[in-house]
């Protein structure tokens, strides 16, 4: 009609003493301003604070988790998988879906899906209710379980709860797990790692930097009971890098044969320990190395701590012998090499006594006159206590550092022994000189000496032990090539020595090892392990090259202590030698030699 | 004057209606947003968004009724909203009747899992209380035994019973909203000066008494980080940013924010949609806020004046009230967000609030006498307008 409000102004509207507009604009205006007042307080939070509660926010609302990622496998160089990285489950139960009336039947069941024996199965039934009791959350009921035994232990208790319990109750997390899947097989030098990778021991020790993984980094959001995982693709920070798979030189063949005969022998010689080697003599791959007692790597936490020192010892590397006879011929090719001596030049004149300076030697038989030669043939101790006497001192310490004695090898290989000898100053120039010359008063690991034989046999060259041949991680592959140490004697020399060590097998101390069909050299050494002490413990070595032309392995075994009545290296050693060879080269096998009866040296 | 068909050309009731639109759509989206989250627990993404969008169905059916009813009609029952609220108010603390959480009990039953929030209605009704109080005898505002007092006592009730919940936060609003509207409805001044000396002696009573909880309530504002709710509200709006990260994107609702598809539904939104957004439900705010005082101003009777100024003011308290508990700059009190928040009755009640206004609009736009109360009115007009004193006998238009 006549007056439309809208027409009023504001402080005229609604006119009138009883109401206040003016009260209305105030509160209205005051309103507003605490809206404006509250933008410039969400810019100060939004925009000026934002990093520091971004920062809050993401510490806050999750967490950096590892994105697991596998350790490489060990293989052999032909391939065969000898360590191996797989998925595993870790089961566990939350316990708050379950009633403690519940505990038994479906601990008890998961038990007996796993195959637990009574004892564990009641173990389990106890821990889990003590937990419950305790009002803890959860219980582990299986550690690093594969594949099937999750199911089985799903499907099991399935039986016992309704399917959205099920779903709450039973916990499963993924995880690594180290396996090896050949058991002994090679296990001194495969070593152990811990189940993620971690190495322990042996190679799965030197080799963690090449094997182990690096896991990778990822943000994962989570609710605040940390009930909820919320993943996405986006949060990876690293991505994750598994190990590289290592092939060693290592022949799973040859290691076979030699770990069947050396624990034959062992055996039959009721020896405590024994080792042996085959190396490629020209690139110093190791193809077969193996060392008596064994463990089993997938129980490497169960052995008593006794046993375990017993059996985890690499006997090839980490102890150095005293190793006898088996030097000889590094003594003497060393003193024609320095020319004090011919290889041909007669020696002694004779007899089994000889007196040196105030020491009396002793042979085990008289061989009649002999020369440098004839000395290494028949292991003649008389013969080396002259060449010693003649090389001397200083020229014995360096003939022992030329060939690599007393230092390490440098095998990648964890606790490597490094070995000794009477120190200079401590030498006594008739006794320490005559006993280095034989093998005594040095102390020389069975890697040392068989890397030294190496050189001896092909025309001088010493390398290094070798014992992985590549690394390989998806479709990169990085070699690991033979490496020349040093030098140790020359082309004709080595060739003479070949020649000598052959004689040894068909006329000296090893010629009950003589093979028709197949022609070999080698140097058999009996040490007295204690030759201060009355008790009678040998070592029983025999150290051997083939084929004799053109050698290309050399073959080292040791036996420790045998107890059947026979200790020679030639009769206890030799024949495990000789037997490798055989298979090795794939001889056919003479049923005869064995039998054959050794008379002595 | 320009300015004068500036005002003219704005259509209040458009803008009141785009600025209700786009809230409830924000409201539909972000309660989805921050509680999409509980199919982990209840296995059904949508559950709190299928009740909300029937709840934005339920309420926009009220607001539509509210609209095309004539809200004169409130004016003869001032009363009876006020003694339903009251008596629904005693229901919820009857034990065993009220459904108690965390240590309060707020809500009635209503059957099929729904409930009732009496405190929510009890807005709207003392609005209507105090407007129809005054507008029905307009000598009330000069009186104080027969006027004045027994205003303050019926809002008195309703302050009392919501305290006894208690809730804290829906009472002393109710009370403000009381006292607001009498001095709007022109109450005089020295009237409000007798209870405020008689309550003084008992507020710095309680403030000696309770000191330790009043400093553990304001803490917020000096030290966010020591309440746990706020810390991550905090945390939520401050890792927003311009533009936020994303609906969706959001962390703090993942169970780190308690409420954050009710009280703390801000902070999901300025989590997910920053500055950006924020400022965008404050500018939602602001208009919502000036269309309603337009509206209120363009009525055609006291009452609907007084209705609209008090609605409107109550909205945009209400707002203005979460975001700054929201944003750590007032104590945390559950005071709902209007038309953002999830949950039924209050909803329902600011849909009605928003139809009310509405309705003043509608019917302030039909030809008409314009009502006012007041001796001065006809004075001041100089138009024949009738004048009521008689409790609104002549009410059809």
């Amino acid at each position: 009609m006549k007056s439309q409000p809208s027409q009023l102004s504001s402080n005229q509207l609604p006119p009138g003493p009883d109401l206040r507009p003016r009260a209305l604009w105030f509160f209205s205006i005051s309103v507003t301003i605490v809206f404006l007042l509250l933008g410039v307080r969400l810019f100060y939070i939004q925009i000026l604070a934002h990093d520091e509660h971004l920062s809050r926010a993401r510490s806050g609302t999750g967490r950096t988790d590892s994105i697991p990622a596998y350790p490489g496998d060990l293989r052999t160089s032909d391939g065969v998988i000898v360590a191996r990285s797989e998925t595993a489950f870790s089961l566990g139960l939350d316990l708050r879906p379950l009633s403690e009336e519940q505990i038994p039947s479906v601990v008890g069941a998961a038990s007996d899906a796993l195959g637990y024996s009574y004892g564990r199965r009641r173990e389990r039934v106890g821990d889990v209710h003590r937990r419950k009791a305790k009002r803890q959350i959860y219980a582990n009921i299986a550690r690093r379980v594969d594949g099937e035994g999750r199911d089985k232990v799903r499907e099991s208790l399935s039986g016992q709860l309704e399917p959205r319990t099920l779903k709450k109750a039973l916990v499963v997390d993924r995880m690594t797990r180290r396996n090896y899947p050949k058991d002994e097989f090679l296990c001194h030098v495969i070593g152990v790692a811990s189940h993620d990778g971690t190495g322990q021991e042996g190679i799965e020790l030197s080799l963690s930097p090449w094997l182990g993984p690096r896991s990778g980094r990822r943000r994962v959001i989570t609710d605040a009971r940390e009930q909820f995982r919320i993943y996405s693709p986006e949060t990876v920070e690293v991505a994750p890098v598994n190990g590289y798979d290592v092939y060693l030189t290592i022949n799973s063949k040859a290691q076979g044969i030699l770990e069947e005969e050396l624990q034959r022998g062992i055996s039959k010689h009721k020896a405590e320990a024994g080792l042996g080697v085959l190396m490629n003599c020209k690139t110093g791959s190791i193809l077969a190395m193996a060392s008596w007692p064994v463990f089993n790597p997938n129980d490497f936490h169960r052995y008593p701590p006794k046993v375990l020192a017993e059996r985890r010892k690499n006997r090839v590397i980490e102890n150095a012998y005293v190793i006898g006879s088996v030097i000889k011929p590094f003594i003497a090719a060393s003193a024609v090499e320095a020319g004090v001596v011919r290889w041909d030049e007669k020696i002694w004149g004779g007899g089994r006594f000889h007196r040196i300076g105030g020491r009396r030697l002793e042979d085990v038989s008289n061989h009649g006159p002999i020369s440098v030669e004839q000395a290494v043939v028949y292991s003649s101790n008389i013969g080396m206590g002259e060449i010693g006497m003649k090389l001397g001192r200083d020229r014995l310490i360096a003939a022992l550092a030329r060939f690599g004695f007393c230092r390490q090898t440098g095998i990648r290989l964890p606790g490597e022994a490094k070995g000794k000898h009477t120190p200079a100053d401590k030498w006594n120039d008739i006794y320490s000189t005559t006993s280095v010359s034989m093998g005594y008063e040095v102390m020389i690991t069975p890697i040392q000496l068989v890397t030294a034989f190496a050189s001896l046999v092909n025309g001088g060259y010493l390398v290094k032990p070798r014992l992985v041949d590549k690394y390989v991680r998806a479709g990169e592959v990085i070699r690991n090539p033979p490496q020349l140490v040093g030098h140790t004697v020359t082309e004709e020399a080595s060739g003479r020595i070949r020649s000598i060590l052959h004689r040894i097998v068909e006329e000296g101390t090893g010629r009950y090892l003589k093979m028709k069909e197949f022609k070999f050299g080698g140097k058999t050494g009996t040490a007295d392990m204690n030759p201060l002490n009355t008790k009678e413990d040998y070592l029983a070595s025999f150290e051997a090259f083939a084929p004799l032309d053109d050698p290309e392995v050399v073959i080292l075994v040791m036996i420790e202590k045998p107890r059947s009545g026979k200790i020679y290296g030639g009769s206890v050693a030799g024949p495990v030698v000789a037997r490798v060879l055989r298979r090795y080269f794939s001889i056919p096998a003479k049923p005869e030699f064995e039998r054959l009866k050794f008379k002595g040296w | 004057m320009k300015i004068g068909i500036l005002k003219q050309s704005i259509n209040p009731k458009e803008t009141l209606l785009s600025a209700v639109f786009l809230l409830l759509a924000l409201s539909a989206v972000m309660v989805f947003s921050a509680s999409a989250f509980h199919y982990l627990i209840v296995e059904d993404s949508t559950f709190f968004l299928k009740r909300q969008l029937m709840w934005i169905g339920i309420s926009a059916a009220i607001c539509y009724f509210t609209y095309m009813s004539d809200y004169r009609i409130l004016q003869k029952h001032y009363r009876l909203g006020l003694v339903l609220t009251a008596v629904a108010l005693a229901l919820v603390l009857i034990p065993g009747l009220g459904i108690r959480v965390n240590q309060s009990s707020r809500w009635l039953p209503l059957g099929g899992g729904l409930r009732f929030q009496p405190s929510e209605i009890a807005k709207i009704t003392v609005l209507v209380f105090i407007a129809g109080y005054i507008c029905n005898d307009p000598r009330r505002t000069t009186k104080f035994l027969k006027g004045f007092i027994p205003a303050v006592l019926g809002v008195g009730v309703i302050w009392g019973l919501t305290l006894a919940e208690p809730d804290l936060g829906t009472s002393t609003f109710i009370l403000g909203l009381g006292i607001i509207l009498m001095i709007i409805g022109g109450m005089r001044w020295r009237y409000f000066l007798a209870p405020a000396a008689g309550f003084t002696p008992f507020l710095v009573l309680f403030a000696y008494l309770r000191w330790e909880m009043i400093v553990h309530r304001f803490q917020g504002l000096f030290n966010p980080e020591g309440l746990h709710q706020l810390r991550h509200s905090l945390r939520a709006l401050g890792s927003g940013g311009v533009s936020g990260m994303g609906i969706g994107a959001g962390m703090q609702k993942l169970r780190y924010l308690p409420e954050a598809h009710t009280d703390f539904v801000f902070a999901v939104i300025g989590e997910e949609l920053g500055l950006v957004g924020t400022l965008g439900v404050i500018s939602l705010f602001l208009v919502l806020l000036w269309s309603g005082v337009t509206i209120a101003r363009r009525a055609k009777d006291s009452f609907g004046y007084l209705l609209a100024a008090g609605i409107i003011l109550s909205l945009g308290m209400q707002a203005a009230f979460n975001i700054a508990v929201v944003t750590g700059s007032a104590p945390t009190k559950g005071i709902p967000l209007p038309l953002v928040t999830f949950g039924g009755t209050g909803l329902c009640v600011t849909m009605a609030q928003i139809g009310l206004l509405l309705s003043i609009y509608r019917i302030s736009q039909t030809p008409g006498p314009a009502y006012f109360s007041g001796v001065n009115q006809a004075e001041l007009t100089g138009a024949d307008i009738t004048q009521r004193t008689d409790g609104g006998k002549d009410m059809e238009l």
